[in-house]
């Protein structure tokens, strides 16, 4: 519960209304003219932040499981690459166990990417597909590759 | 005269069979160190009066003493692939050739069959004498009394050489050139220990050994002497080699990589009489397989007992303790143990690798995030 409240937290302050209203383009800011007219090297950096904001803005809309699922890839991630730095650090004596670890989390990554692909409601390609067949699929999947883990981890 | 004449021709026929039953001689063994017999052949029997203290202290340390002409016809060190004799004294330096089977070849047979020999000469040395000499790999010269020692041999060692000043001539020749043999390159006296143990002692004064230097100090120079050339001095045994895991008794038929182990030997000296502790700080066992991979000096416990422990190294194969002891003056030692070295086996090894304890960690909390993700991805409003 506690990481519910967290992550609508952070979707909260992402959302900007008056930035989407830009992003549509019906009624757009002075500012945006203005920096055009200003010049290339200012408008090169607020562009970089005209994009940034406009990114965050359309992730807001995003929904809550998809961002959920998102933020379990960022982890799963983040920890193959601890593992890998620790690799680089102390070597790879026990080889079989850094890379029992290391796919793991790779792929756990993949399989969370696939449900968000399947379960997104604005992908054409899997729209007669019922989101409780991707998540039942995932769930197996899953069960297979931690079997494998476990037998490789040594 | 028809009654006694039966009496004496049986007694000779007893004679005779019992001269036939000859005790079979060996080199120094363990199981015979008294009752010895040595051969001493002498150019004339007045030898055994004019030096009859030396042969008194060696009957007096249990050697039975034969004396012979070197020319006796019937002169023979073997009898049927049998040694008559544990050792040969040659005191007879001007003799040409000996008599009986004893020749050049059989002299050194004998010597390579592990028995002792003392090799006396003086300024009528003969070539044959000067043969043997030089074929038990001591002197290359014998100019008179002095001799000196061929270079290259290492087993050999000076005794007692000449003073600095000293150069060998022939006194009664004027010198026409230098002298080629000076100073302390002359040997008097030189002793050889072969590799088979034999020892060998060769000197250029058989005045040496008479009893006209009473006063000086070549009674006990020669006594001692000739007791380290008849092994009694200087002459090592070693017994109850063992090795064994630590904490275990019995001898295993093969150990384990990076086990701890425990060798230990029994080395023991003849004084003469009986067999004392030998007592060193130098003896070394190797842990041999092809090159030594462990070597470790032996700690004495003061009663005879050599010993010492360590870890068999992390390799394996077919290693050997070998303990190869050349100190000067004592016999050598050379024992070698064969003993196999296996690997682990495969649940010998260490069950979880401290290494690896993050990757545990990353696959475990993978699966746990996994559980938690599900629960709140199907439980989310």
């Amino acid at each position: 519960m506690f990481r519910k409240a967290l992550i609508l937290t952070v979707a909260d302050a992402f959302s900007n209304p008056e930035m989407i209203k830009g992003w549509r383009g019906q009624n757009t800011e002075d500012g945006f003219c203005g920096n055009q007219l200003l010049g290339m090297a200012k408008s090169n950096t607020s562009d970089a932040k005209v994009l940034i904001r406009s990114l965050r803005s359309a992730y807001a809309a995003t929904p809550i499981s998809l961002k959920i699922i998102d933020l379990y890839v960022v982890y799963a991630i983040t920890t193959a690459v601890i593992q890998v730095v620790y690799m680089g650090i102390v070597g790879s004596f026990p080889f079989n166990s850094f890379l029992s670890g290391v796919l793991s989390c790779v792929g756990t990554a993949v399989l969370a990417v696939c449900l968000r692909i399947q379960v997104n409601k604005e992908n054409k390609e899997f729209k007669d597909l019922p989101p409780e067949r991707a998540f039942a699929d995932f769930v197996l999947c899953n069960l297979v590759l931690h079997l494998v883990i476990m037998n490789f981890l040594g | 005269m028809a009654k006694l004449y039966p009496a004496p021709l049986s007694a000779i026929v007893l004679v005779l069979l019992a001269s036939k039953l000859c005790i079979p001689c060996d080199s120094f063994s363990a199981d015979r160190l008294t009752d010895r017999r040595l051969l001493v052949l002498v150019d004339d029997l007045a030898v055994r009066s004019s030096h009859s203290r030396f042969f008194s202290s060696l009957r007096s340390r249990g050697y039975e003493l034969d004396f012979k002409l070197a020319d006796d016809p019937s002169l023979a060190l073997r009898r049927y692939g049998q040694y008559l004799y544990d050792g040969l004294i040659l005191f007879s330096p001007s003799v040409q050739r000996f008599g009986g089977s004893l020749d050049l070849a059989a002299v050194l047979d004998f010597v390579d069959a592990g028995h002792d020999l003392i090799l006396a000469a003086d300024s009528s040395a003969s070539d044959l004498m000067r043969e043997i000499a030089t074929d038990c790999g001591g002197p290359v010269l014998f100019r008179g009394i002095g001799h000196s020692l061929n270079a290259a041999n290492s087993l050999v060692l000076k005794v007692l050489s000449a003073s600095a000043a000293a150069y060998s001539a022939n006194p009664s020749a004027e010198l026409s050139q230098p002298p080629s043999l000076t100073g302390s390159a002359i040997s008097l006296v030189s002793i050889v220990q072969a590799r088979n143990n034999a020892r060998v002692l060769i000197t250029g004064s058989l005045d040496m050994f008479s009893n006209r230097h009473e006063k000086s100090g070549n009674e006990q120079f020669v006594t001692e002497i000739s007791k380290w050339v008849f092994h009694e001095r200087g002459h090592l045994k070693a017994v109850n080699l063992h090795h064994h895991k630590v904490g275990e008794t019995n001898e295993p038929t093969m150990y384990r990589i990076n086990d701890d182990l425990e060798y230990s030997v029994e080395i023991y000296e003849w004084s003469g009489s009986s067999w004392e502790p030998y007592l060193a700080d130098d003896v070394q066992v190797q842990f041999y397989m092809m090159s030594p991979y462990v070597l470790k000096t032996l700690s004495t416990d003061q009663k005879g007992l050599y010993s010492t422990s360590f870890k068999v190294p992390d390799v394996y194969g077919v290693f050997q303790f070998k303990v190869d002891y050349q100190k000067l003056g004592y016999t050598s030692l050379s024992l070698s143990k064969q003993i196999p070295v296996q690997p682990f086996r495969h649940n010998e090894y260490a069950r979880f690798i401290t290494t690896a304890f993050p990757y545990y960690g990353a696959s475990f909390s993978n699966m746990v995030g996994f559980f938690i993700f599900t629960v709140f991805y199907l439980y989310n409003k």
